[in-house]
């Protein structure tokens, strides 16, 4: 088994007169992680259903390891997807569901056999082949789609938020089973998801998109500390927003829009060297396990962070956040150099 | 200090029943059952009891006997041409509920699904007048093949007769098959369908392998009230075909209205009760296994 590259090139949709996509350019290299990344409505189950020939694109081209397959029905471009609803048949057994894409290019029926049996052990499922879809549990299924689309070898593999109907728990484990997966099988993987944790921690890279265009490309680290813009920071949970000052210890500061995650402002005795700091008074203190979530009026603006102690309403406070975890974007909503 | 009244030592009646024991309720559904027994099951006993009752009373076989002696070639004849109408009906709706389904021509869908269901709105006897009327030697479809050069004027040939038959049932009941069947297909999740695409089936495989399947239970349904309509309707044969042989119902209608003898028609009855219980039967045999293997 292996991943072939899969490219984009200035690729628009178009579905009952409405632009869905538009100019997408992207280049994914053979045997990568890449999540498509955004809110819904963005457009990413589009693109993936757009790679799968589902949706025909007005625009651009698609090729898999250089060839086009943009103008090809979807049974002909062997990209093998995964549904959110896991689309099993429920007519077949388990084993029925994971032999039907070998039976439709003719592979005999003991090669069949050995091959489900393979991709069950590969599953973790051994013996499941008999076994009617209705025994089985929500991550069982999600497995068995995985196997049928896995067992035909194909150069790219798509998965349309193939965890999110899943507990939380079942839904961790399965996300390292899958990344450990793909690395073993060394296939070219496609991911869309709304779920920024769930990217971050499987994807070798990020697609992060809006409104129907690409906003940035980076790796999981580059995305989640230097996101592209205001609105891409807040999507990627920026949630305290203020303004800069002279004085602040950042370069560019004053007058730009300053952003940083409550989980690493700090509330302090004294502003620490080297880090930004507000004065202002608690608002709200909450419980939010293992210490204190504070909101402070800062003089007309407001500012979460974290307290090991709880406060009282009214009281003076201080939040300070180190420096190198605070992102400046200027007046166009981009984000700043350092 | 007030005390608080101890709920748990003083439980609160339990309401009475608002009618008690099974008297009231059987009273409550006697006007349905009355309305069964006497317009439907009453009749229906009366009708089979009779096709065994001698004219001087007891028990005969008689009357199977003479309908089967003079009718066994209509019998058959009817069971032919209920099971080549029944396959026709099944490939048709199965293709249109399909292309309803699975088209990728938009205009063309929404044409085929405005004109598929006009056969349901029109009297079977209409039917009939209208099959006559196109199906004769000298009628509108040999007229027009005729006229297009297709066909020559001496080898013409009227299709009133088991041909006829059967496409005139089909005609009136594909829409009806195809209603059921068109709403079940839409019903199953697209991206089941769009799953056996992505793994390699063309549109035809996603029909017969991903699609059908799943609604098996529904297109035998439409297929067995479809029997039923063709062994029920006696407008039909009477309008499509002249000679021998021909379906049960015109038989049945012709032993009453000739003849006055009801016992023979009776037991021409009991044959279609038979048919249309053995279609029933193999229906609930196979949902009843679908049930079991879930």
């Amino acid at each position: 088994m292996g991943g072939e590259a899969l490219s984009l090139e200035r690729l628009a949709i178009r579905l009952g007169g409405v632009q869905i996509l538009r100019d997408i350019t992207l280049d994914v290299p053979a045997g990568s992680f890449t999540c498509l990344l955004g809110p819904s409505g963005c457009g990413k189950t589009t693109l993936l259903r757009a790679i799968a020939g589902f949706a025909p694109p007005s625009e651009g081209d698609i090729r898999i390891g250089g060839r086009s397959i943009a103008a090809l029905p979807p049974e002909k471009r062997e990209t093998a997807m995964v549904f959110q609803s896991y689309a099993l048949w429920p007519h077949m057994s388990v084993g029925g569901n994971l032999a039907y894409p070998l039976k439709l290019r003719r592979v005999p029926k003991r090669e069949r056999e050995e091959q489900v049996a393979r991709i069950l052990d590969l599953l973790d499922l051994p013996g499941f082949a008999d076994r009617p879809l209705a025994s089985l549990s929500g991550g069982q299924r999600q497995r068995v789609a995985l196997g049928r689309a896995l067992i035909i070898d194909p150069p790219i593999l798509l998965l349309d938020e193939p965890l999110s109907n899943l507990d939380a728990a079942i839904r961790r484990n399965l996300r390292s089973e899958l990344r450990s997966l793909q690395q073993k099988v060394g296939i070219t993987t496609i991911m869309v998801t709304h779920d920024q944790e769930e990217a971050l921690s499987m994807a070798d890279t990020i697609v992060l998109m809006r409104a129907g265009q690409i906003v940035q490309v980076a790796t999981p680290e580059e995305l989640f500390t230097r996101p592209a813009d205001l609105s891409a920071g807040r999507f990627l949970g920026i949630d305290n927003l203020i303004r800069g000052r002279a004085g602040d210890p950042l370069p560019g500061a004053e007058g730009a829009t300053l952003g940083f995650r409550s989980a690493e402002a700090r509330i302090a005795a004294a502003p620490p060297a080297g880090a930004l700091a507000r004065h202002g008074t608690v608002v709200d203190c909450a419980y939010a396990g293992g210490g204190y979530q504070i909101r402070l009026d800062t003089g007309g603006e407001s500012v979460s962070a974290l307290s090991d102690t709880a406060l009282a309403p009214g009281t003076a406070a201080l939040a300070a956040v180190p420096a190198a975890a605070v992102m400046a974007f200027g007046a166009d909503e981009a984000l700043l150099p350092h | 200090m007030t005390s608080i009244p101890d709920r748990a030592a003083a439980p609160p009646a339990p309401r009475a029943p608002l009618f008690r024991g099974s008297g009231m309720g059987l009273l409550l559904v006697a006007p349905a059952l009355a309305a069964i027994a006497l317009l439907y099951a009453l009749p229906l006993v009366r009708s089979v009891v009779f096709a065994f009752v001698a004219e001087e009373g007891g028990f005969t076989l008689d009357h199977l006997r003479t309908a089967f002696e003079l009718y066994g070639r209509d019998v058959v004849f009817s069971i032919l041409v209920a099971l080549a109408s029944l396959a026709l009906i099944a490939i048709s709706s199965i293709a249109i509920g399909g292309y309803l389904t699975l088209g990728a021509t938009p205009w063309a869908v929404s044409a085929l699904r405005w004109l598929y269901r006009w056969p349901l709105f029109i009297p079977f006897i209409v039917a009939g007048q209208t099959a006559r009327t196109f199906l004769a030697k000298n009628g509108l479809m040999n007229g027009l093949l005729m006229e297009s050069g297709l066909l020559d004027p001496l080898s013409a040939q009227s299709f009133l007769d088991w041909r006829g038959l059967v496409l005139t049932f089909a005609w009136k009941q594909i829409p009806f098959v195809t209603l059921l069947l068109a709403g079940a297909m839409a019903s199953i999740d697209r991206s089941s369908v769009e799953a056996a695409r992505n793994l390699g089936a063309g549109r035809f495989r996603c029909l017969i392998q991903i699609l059908l399947p799943q609604v098996k239970g529904t297109l035998l349904v439409g297929l067995i009230l479809s029997l039923v309509q063709i062994m029920s309707v006696l407008s039909v044969p009477m309008m499509v075909i002249a000679g021998n042989p021909t379906m049960m119902t015109a038989m049945m209608a012709h032993r009453v209205t000739y003849y006055g003898d009801y016992p023979v028609a009776n037991a021409l009855g009991l044959f279609s009760y038979l048919l249309t219980a053995v279609a029933a039967w193999l229906y609930l045999r196979m949902t009843l296994r679908d049930e079991a293997s879930r």
